[in-house]
């Protein structure tokens, strides 16, 4: 209890020092107000935002509906394909170095081609979220994959395990965290590309906010839908941890 | 010494010798090559193990051991001859009849003491409140009565080793194929739990096949001793252990258990030119 106790001064207090500089920063003139506005007129922005709750639920919905389609798409192809090319040798060798590669590309030189295919909606921008999403998860499960103890197969075989439950009872398991933090990382990145999305190319969302708000020169709003943001990040990581776990409480007994 | 040579004498000697319950058959292994690829492991291996009999498989390191042992228990095919149980050939694990303890002891860490033993009987299809009392059975057999729910990285070396064991027993098969399990304890720890193990399989009557490099080990515990050649692997010789059951720590001062042990040192050197190794 202490210890979270201290934890929690110790947030609060990088926190404050945080504003102080930025409060300062802005005071002494150091930056333009246009570029980084004083916190009392980021927090009247952001009453403002937050008085009319329709205006904030709208953009948010709409962005975590994109993030949250384009990962459960790379969650169910990157862990499916990841646990098939991780139990062949062959195939693993074959395109492990191409998902590297691939991962190494930035993709968001892709949206101008996905946009023309699939059009400024939220099609275009699930696309790009998921394919984002999809390779930590897939390099992650393939890794995983393949180095789960062969040891284990062989002693689930002898008491009797067929394939599949080798699969559900020693391979699944076997992988869970290597691959959850494979998850934690494809959502984060699908959320981001989505927003992204939204900001390049858009009409609703969060990253279109973030759009018309910097061209329109309103720094307080922008910041506001920063902060938005950012809450809405660490809201999402920690229903993740709390998933992560259950899941671990139910797989460890 | 040959493969086939029938020993009613060592059990014969005491009363209290271990009775198989059901006999559930021979395991005849007749003229078997093992083969991973280019590399023949063993060639032409003949042995019988007779229910309720301890055997011992030795041989130089690297010399097939535990690829036989594997194909005894139907996890590896062979590239010729056959193995069966009874009557019956052996064409895949049949774990309702033979139980493995390996090496490495093959624990789930994710799995806690009862639930290791408990997937031995989850993957025969017993029903969950079964599962758990012959599980926490088992563990009480092996010694490990007071910490079911602990996972195998909070477990000693030792009480790794009496996990596994107990997740062979619980399943009720009469054949237990155990791959040098003592390998990773240190010396001491090794004799205790041997002998530990020993007097549950003779309560059990368990057939026995099992791999070691330990020649005290093999002299101690076995009934007969195969004894395999480099590789590729045969039958260089089958030994009859001439010491009563139940066994006792003391039988090892004994002259007879020296000159076992002797003797089973000299079939492993390489032969000298001529000599037959004994």
């Amino acid at each position: 209890m202490s210890g979270r106790r201290r934890r929690a001064i110790a947030y609060v207090a990088v926190v404050a020092a945080l504003g102080v500089v930025w409060e300062l920063l802005t005071l002494l003139g150091v930056v333009p107000v246009l570029v980084l506005p004083a916190p009392r007129s980021v927090g009247q922005a952001l009453t403002a935002i937050l008085g009319d709750p329709s205006s904030v639920l709208a953009p948010i919905t709409r962005t975590l509906a994109e993030a949250g389609v384009a990962f459960a798409i790379a969650a169910v192809l990157g862990v499916v394909l990841g646990v098939g090319l991780g139990l062949s040798r062959t195939l693993r060798q074959t395109y492990e170095p191409m998902l590297a590669n691939l991962n190494a590309v930035p993709l968001v030189i892709l949206y101008p081609v996905l946009a023309a295919l699939l059009g400024l909606g939220f099609t275009s921008k699930v696309a790009l979220g998921a394919m984002y999403a999809f390779f930590p998860i897939v390099i992650a499960t393939v890794r995983a994959t393949s180095h789960v103890d062969q040891n284990l197969i062989t002693a689930a075989r002898a008491m009797g395990a067929g394939r599949w439950r080798v699969l559900f009872h020693v391979i699944l398991p076997a992988i869970a965290d290597p691959v959850i933090s494979g998850l934690r990382a494809g959502l984060g990145l699908a959320l981001v590309t989505v927003v992204a999305g939204e900001f390049i190319a858009g009409s609703s969302g969060l990253g279109y906010q973030l759009a018309a708000s910097s061209e329109g020169f309103h720094a307080p709003v922008l910041f506001a839908w920063l902060l938005i943001i950012v809450v809405l990040i660490i809201l999402l990581n920690g229903c993740f941890t709390a998933l992560t776990h259950l899941s671990q409480k139910g797989l460890h007994r | 010494m040959d493969a086939d040579v029938a020993a009613p004498s060592v059990r014969g000697t005491t009363g209290t010798a271990r009775r198989p319950a059901m006999a559930a058959g021979t395991i005849r292994v007749r003229n078997v090559r093992v083969t991973y690829g280019e590399v023949v492991a063993t060639e032409d291996v003949s042995f019988d193990v007779r229910p309720g009999e301890f055997v011992s498989l030795i041989g130089p390191s690297g010399c097939g051991k535990s690829s036989l042992l594997r194909t005894v228990g139907g996890l590896l095919q062979p590239a010729s001859g056959e193995v069966r149980l009874g009557e019956v050939p052996i064409l895949g694990p049949v774990p309702d009849k033979i139980a493995f303890v390996f090496q490495d002891l093959a624990l789930y860490p994710w799995r806690s003491a009862r639930r290791n033993v408990e997937l031995a009987l989850e993957l025969q299809g017993v029903p969950r409140r079964e599962r758990r009392e012959r599980a926490l059975a088992a563990l009480r057999d092996v010694g490990l009565g007071d910490v079911p729910e602990a996972f195998p990285g909070q477990l000693s070396g030792g009480m790794k080793q009496r996990v596994a064991v107990a997740r062979a027993l619980v399943s009720k098969a009469e054949t237990l194929l155990l791959d040098e399990p003592f390998a990773a304890l240190d010396e001491q720890t090794r004799l205790v739990l041997g002998a530990q193990l020993l007097t549950l399989l003779e309560q059990h009557g368990k057939t026995v096949l099992f791999v070691t490099h330990s020649l005290q080990e093999a002299a101690y515990l076995s009934d007969r001793i195969v004894v395999m050649t480099p590789r590729p692997a045969r039958v260089k010789e089958i030994i009859e252990v001439p010491l009563p059951r139940p066994r006792t720590p003391e039988m090892m001062r004994r002259p007879e258990f020296h000159a076992l042990q002797h003797r089973l040192m000299g079939l492993l050197l390489p032969d000298p030119p001529g000599g037959d190794g004994r």
